[in-house]
């Protein structure tokens, strides 16, 4: 009785961890397929995590975003974008500055970013 | 007279617990003038705990704008005897003044508080002040300073409070958005109390200066805070002491 409840438990864990590898893995191949835009702000103010956090929500919560990451260091958040998703540099400061921090620029870019000497349109 | 006495012991204690409580993000002791995002929610849950007292604040901040944020908090203490709530805390800070750098922000705002007593010879309270500070991704300060101005229908009024803080912080490991980040705090704390009353009659055995230091910290993963600390007693001098050695531990996530 004791071994089967054991047995349950572990299945039942193995099952959990199973759907969520393979949710995470479905919704990494829809993303693959489709084509992106990323995304690199520049924006002043950025100091710690839990501040960010607010940056973070906001921007997700624009249509597909993903992949969001800050560079403290060098004052930049990244996220990636679906093609299709429409946004503005107005609609971007708004975002930024209801998040508490100030916009400083805007980079569109068709590859991931890799380091800060990107030769892209850059939006002033 | 027993009455009396039990109604002094009661507002003596009340008083030792009253401090406008911080907001999320902030030093745990004393405060500083960060504010939520727009449309962000930030329930916490303080204990503060030393010497024969536990207290436990239950606390919920709405960013009301990028600028504003208000709060409220419901204390639990066991001042009284009986663990329960005796007051409760609406609050507010408005950030009026922000100059941003890449990687630091030097910020000014304004803060106050309205506490609400639950007893009826209870010590209402109403509280005002500034604040301001740099945070950046290597060290911080703040500065503040508030008026406590304190109210009552019992024969004992307690004096008015002069509340003031001075805090240093320091990030000692590189900031990555996605690994624990640790900041480290010296907080001064410091109060002048202005001397209580008894039957409008001022009380010359009342009111004194007390100051304490408080090493604490603040260790965040993206949008969860854990925040600790302890609070030394350093001097005083009038008719008050100084703080016992208490610590307070804090948890907030940021919604």
């Amino acid at each position: 009785m004791k071994g089967n409840k054991y047995f349950n438990s572990v299945l039942s864990a193995i099952l959990f961890l199973s759907l969520f590898i393979f949710s995470n893995n479905s919704l990494s191949q829809t993303n693959q397929d489709g084509q992106k835009k990323y995304v690199k702000l520049q924006v002043d103010g950025l100091a710690c995590q839990l501040c960010a956090y607010g940056l973070e929500k906001k921007l997700k919560a624009l249509d597909g975003a993903e992949n969001f990451n800050i560079d403290f260091k060098e004052g930049y958040a990244t996220f990636d974008l679906p093609e299709s998703t429409k946004i503005t540099k107005e609609e971007l400061k708004q975002i930024v500055s209801d998040a508490g921090f100030s916009l400083k620029s805007v980079v569109f870019s068709d590859e991931p970013f890799k380091n800060k000497n990107e030769k892209k349109s850059l939006l002033k | 007279m027993i009455i009396d006495n039990m109604k002094v012991y009661w507002v003596l204690l009340l008083l030792f617990l009253i401090s406008f409580k911080t907001f999320a993000h902030e030093p745990i002791y004393g405060h500083g003038p960060h504010v939520l995002y727009k449309g962000g929610f930030a329930p916490g849950l303080v204990f503060n705990s030393g010497t024969g007292f536990l207290e436990t604040e239950y606390e919920l901040e709405y960013g009301l704008t990028s600028k504003w944020t208000i709060g409220a908090v419901v204390p639990f203490s066991n001042a009284s005897g009986l663990y329960s709530t005796e007051y409760y805390i609406l609050k507010g800070k408005y950030r009026f003044f922000t100059d941003y750098e890449p990687g630091s922000m030097n910020e000014i705002a304004a803060f106050g508080g309205y506490q609400l007593s639950k007893v009826s010879n209870g010590i209402t309270a109403l509280n005002l002040g500034l604040t301001g500070g740099r945070e950046a991704i290597d060290w911080y300060w703040f500065a503040s300073a508030a008026y406590t101005a304190k109210f009552t229908n019992a024969a004992l009024k307690p004096g008015n409070e002069i509340n003031y803080d001075f805090t240093l912080g320091y990030r000692p490991f590189e900031i990555d958005y996605y690994k624990p980040d640790l900041v480290i705090f010296l907080e001064f704390l410091g109060k002048y109390q202005q001397k209580g009353e008894l039957n409008s009659a001022s009380i010359n055995n009342s009111g004194g200066n007390s100051w304490a230091v408080a090493p604490t910290f603040m260790l965040t993963y993206r949008n969860y805070a854990f925040r600790a600390g302890v609070e030394f007693g350093v001097a005083d001098n009038g008719y008050i002491t100084k703080p016992k050695t208490n610590f307070k531990i804090g948890f907030e996530v940021h919604l």
